[in-house]
């Protein structure tokens, strides 16, 4: 299906398999809705009345009613008020957010492949690739992989972070110096497609070295290499643009998987997931991206107080990793920890509220660590450990509401998909985090949580969240 | 006159004298007259304008007043300095050639006990680095087997004996001093990450496994030292049976002979101090890298450190920048005994550069030049004969024009064995060839 997609009539390489994605899966998820409706006992439609509603947009409403329907949000609206025919929790005295993004990861992707093994999709390691000799061997490049193809529902690492308050994610391609395209999911559901928001939100780039038998084996080889690559699209593009308009005398373009779909990254419509835990390569990221005119998010962050002011200037928005550098709890208790590791713990939470103080756009994740950040690679399954992190940040200085927006709107927007995700108003997709107290406070818990208007209860004693459809709430 | 243009008139006047000294030979007595004599002794001045009067090897008279006998060979070192030979504590002259060519490297064998393999026995006379060191005032060396923390490092255990050895002879039978002089341990090291040659990367591993390997060598080492013991007893109880390893550890296990322990680290060097005392075994400490952590322990216990090549990065990012260069200075005001070594074959000539660049950071002047001279004869209990210029002294002595720590000093003379070597050597024959080369129409 994918090789016989034409070449590119416009610059958006990418439309005609977006829009059948698109297509398809909202095909499905309307299908699955109304089965849904059928099959569940527990009411579909929810009137959530009497909590402190935290819009997400700088706006608090005291004792109002975020009212449901069919997996959108209908009003947010001051009062207690219900409507009739739907199901009522009562929030009073508790605080309702818009629903958490963690703006990097690989949920949704299954357990992370043991380490060294090679990247690839579910099931089984493919055999190690050949060595290669150059960017004309695209090494380690799989631009035309979509997370989205490769989701899997009962990747319960989902679960998990949905009892934390998290209600969508960004998902990338595991692997590769670019690994593919990033998804961005929402933390629920009974099948893969159901997942998925948008299939295609930025291209994700890591700086992979291959060892010493295989180009690229150094920093300097993966930063020509990319250079080329961004070339190299920028030209594939133009060729067929030219082609396109008039066939006629000219040498038929060679299809390149690699490079079509960088095409709408390297025209700067597409985002460029870049790699930048210390402020030097915040730097060296932003003009590579300055260069190739793309569009860069990057992410690591653990220097975000040195970068805020550069960042600002360039208006290039960052993910900050929530997984603080920290001491190895395995590490010889006699070594000597160098000043610059000392400072990168200390300082690291403290970048968020500089961020913030600067005017950059930042958004948090956990877990895909640049070279230098620290922490294994991929994915951590933790629970808890996002918003305990994010709470480091506010004791550091970040103000709540700023805090609040780098885990809803900030990354709606930066992945662009802020008209349906990222805050708590009429017509957006009903995700909601409802907590006892200020989700800052160090006890606060999160109770539950709606995802595409399903709620999800978390039971505080084991951890265990319960379905909405088997046990109906406490409805008024 | 460039530099090097310099140093090589310095050498070719110095070829000169030599080739005259050579005519007479059959005179077997040489003088050293009109010198300014450090002798180093205890508490002797230099003698301004002296005389040395050498005979049989070894030094027969040496003072202001000597009267030349009739046919002696004169050498007139007016302007000029003597000193005794120095002496490289830690080496592998004769070992090793060039290090990336396996056929010449001759340094450890397999295996982590390695007490019965002594150093003298792979030394090749020839080697090109002997006169090389030799041109710039080594006369005697501790020649180690072992990879001495060399690339790849690793290589814990015992590597074998030290053997000492004049720069000069045809045989190693010529240039031996003492072939038993030490046994060389190189202390374990517990350490989370490792080079892995194989995968050319870092391998890590957790602190508990570092450490449990770490003790297991440790109680290794300590259950093949009691061995000893018992090997030795049973000896003397009449057994016959042999054992080449324990047998050569007796000495150590008797008190007799030291254990040359490499240690660089703070932790390390706790570790191997502690060994020792339980062991009751004499120590000396080489490397220390990190011994100036350490100086009151090195104090008490009264163990002598062989620094190993100071010319280096400090060992930890935050170090100080000169650590390395202060560390001998910081040691010597401690109290503790201090001696240089290069732990190399062609770095040897570089001696006296470790003990002058101390001198720059804090080591006073005296004790440098007795930490390449006096102090590791001293160590290696050969004071008797070696170490100063005194009166029935073996002749290992230098003549040079200044001060012998200073670079732009030239060596004009040196007697090894009590005979004037030559100085001719690999690094100069190279110039004088590549400075006669055929040159283009300028």
């Amino acid at each position: 299906m994918v090789r016989r997609i034409p070449p590119p009539r416009d610059r958006r390489l990418l439309a005609p398999l977006a829009v059948f994605l698109v297509a398809a899966v909202a095909t499905s998820a309307a299908a699955q809705l109304s089965s849904r409706a059928v099959a569940d006992a527990g009411p579909r439609d929810w009137a959530i009345a009497g909590g402190m509603v935290h819009v997400g947009n700088g706006t608090v409403l005291d004792e109002a009613t975020v009212v449901i329907r069919d997996g959108l949000i209908v009003s947010v609206e001051a009062g207690s008020d219900a409507p009739a025919g739907m199901g009522r929790l009562d929030a009073s005295g508790k605080h309702v957010y818009p629903g958490f993004i963690t703006a990097l990861s690989d949920l949704g992707l299954g357990a992370a492949a043991p380490r060294g093994g090679q990247a690839g999709g579910p099931g089984g390691r493919p055999s190690p690739p050949p060595p290669s000799r150059g960017p004309e061997d695209r090494p380690d490049t799989f631009s035309w992989r979509l997370a989205a193809d490769d989701l899997q529902a009962d990747d319960d690492r989902m679960a998990a972070r949905r009892r934390t308050g998290f209600t969508s994610a960004v998902t990338a391609p595991r692997g590769g110096i670019v690994g593919g395209r990033a998804a961005f999911l929402n933390l629920a559901g009974d099948d893969a497609r159901d997942l998925v928001l948008d299939p295609d939100v930025a291209v994700m780039v890591r700086l992979e070295t291959r060892g010493f038998r295989s180009f690229p084996g150094s920093m300097m080889g993966v930063l020509a290499y990319l250079r080329q690559l961004f070339m190299d699209a920028s030209h594939y593009a133009e060729i067929w643009r030219m082609y396109e308009e008039d066939p006629a005398g000219l040498a038929r373009p060679r299809y390149d998987r690699a490079l079509a779909p960088l095409v709408p990254a390297a025209a700067g419509e597409q985002a460029v997931l870049l790699p930048a835990a210390l402020d030097k390569e915040v730097r060296r990221m932003v003009g590579l991206a300055r260069e190739f005119g793309i569009r860069p998010v990057l992410y690591g962050g653990h220097e975000a107080a040195e970068s805020a002011a550069f960042l600002a200037e360039h208006g290039v928005p960052i993910l900050v990793n929530l997984d603080w550098p920290k001491a190895d709890p395995d590490a010889d208790p006699d070594a000597q920890v160098p000043l610059r590791a000392l400072r990168l713990r200390d300082r690291a939470p403290a970048g968020p509220a500089v961020l913030a103080a600067a005017g950059v756009r930042f958004a948090f994740y956990r877990g895909e660590a640049p070279r230098s950040g620290g922490g294994p690679p991929g994915g951590r399954g933790g629970s808890g450990d996002d918003l305990a992190a994010v709470r480091q940040a506010v004791e550091r200085g970040l103000d709540r509401e700023a805090a609040l927006t780098a885990l809803t709107l900030a990354p709606a927007e930066i992945f662009g998909v802020a008209d349906r995700v990222g805050t708590l108003q009429a017509g957006r997709i009903a995700n909601l985090v409802i907590a006892d107290q200020d989700i800052f406070e160090d006890e606060a818990k999160v109770e539950t949580v709606f995802v595409d208007g399903v709620i999800h209860r978390v039971d505080a004693e084991d951890d265990e969240e319960t379905d909405g459809g088997e046990t109906p709430g406490d409805e008024g | 006159m460039t530099r090097l243009g310099r140093n090589a008139f310095g050498i070719a006047l110095a070829l000169t004298g030599v080739g005259a000294i050579a005519a007479g030979q059959e005179e077997e007595s040489w003088i050293i007259q009109n010198a300014r004599i450090h002798t180093l002794a205890e508490g002797a001045e230099p003698i301004e304008s002296g005389s040395i009067l050498i005979r049989d090897g070894r030094i027969v008279e040496i003072g202001a007043d000597v009267t030349a006998p009739a046919g002696a060979a004169v050498i007139d070192a007016a302007g000029m300095d003597v000193y005794p030979g120095m002496m490289d504590s830690v080496s592998q002259l004769g070992l090793t050639e060039i290090g990336s060519i396996s056929a010449t490297v001759d340094t450890v064998e397999l295996g982590e006990m390695n007490p019965h393999l002594r150093a003298a026995t792979a030394i090749h006379p020839s080697s090109e680095h002997l006169p090389v060191a030799r041109a710039n005032g080594i006369t005697h060396a501790v020649v180690a087997p072992g990879r001495l923390g060399g690339f790849g490092g690793g290589g814990a255990g015992i590597s074998g004996q030290a053997s000492i050895v004049h720069l000069d002879g045809w045989t190693v039978e010529e240039m031996d001093i003492d072939a038993s002089a030490g046994m060389v341990l190189t202390w374990p090291t517990l350490s989370t990450r490792s080079f892995n040659l194989a995968t050319f990367s870092m391998d890590r591993r957790s602190f508990r496994e570092a450490k449990e390997e770490y003790d297991r060598q440790v109680a290794e080492l300590g259950e093949v030292l009691d061995a000893a013991r018992r090997y030795a007893a049973a000896g003397e109880a009449g057994a016959r049976e042999r054992d080449i390893r324990l047998a050569a550890l007796g000495p150590v296990v008797g008190g007799e002979m030291p254990l040359l322990i490499l240690a660089q680290g703070e932790r390390e060097i706790r570790g191997a101090v502690e060994f020792t005392k339980e062991q009751g075994v004499k120590m000396i400490l080489l490397g220390g890298s990190e011994a100036w952590k350490v100086k009151e322990l090195l104090v008490e216990h009264g163990i002598p450190v062989i620094l190993g090549p100071t010319q280096r990065l400090p060992g930890e990012e935050d170090e100080a920048y000169d650590q390395p260069f202060t560390t001998p200075g910081e040691l010597h005001d401690a109290g503790v005994t201090v001696a240089f070594a290069t732990f190399g074959s062609s770095n040897s000539r570089l001696l006296p550069y470790e003990a002058g660049h101390a001198v720059g950071y804090g080591l006073p002047q005296e004790a440098a030049i007795r930490a390449i001279t006096v102090v590791p004869a001293q160590l290696f209990g050969l004071a008797e004969d070696f170490g100063t210029l005194e009166e029935g002294k073996v002749a290992n002595l230098i003549v040079v024009n200044g001060d012998p720590l200073e670079i732009r000093t030239e060596v004009e003379h040196v007697f090894v064995n009590g005979v004037p070597v030559s100085l001719d050597n690999r690094h100069q024959s190279l110039y004088e060839r590549y400075r006669s080369r055929p040159h283009p129409e300028r």
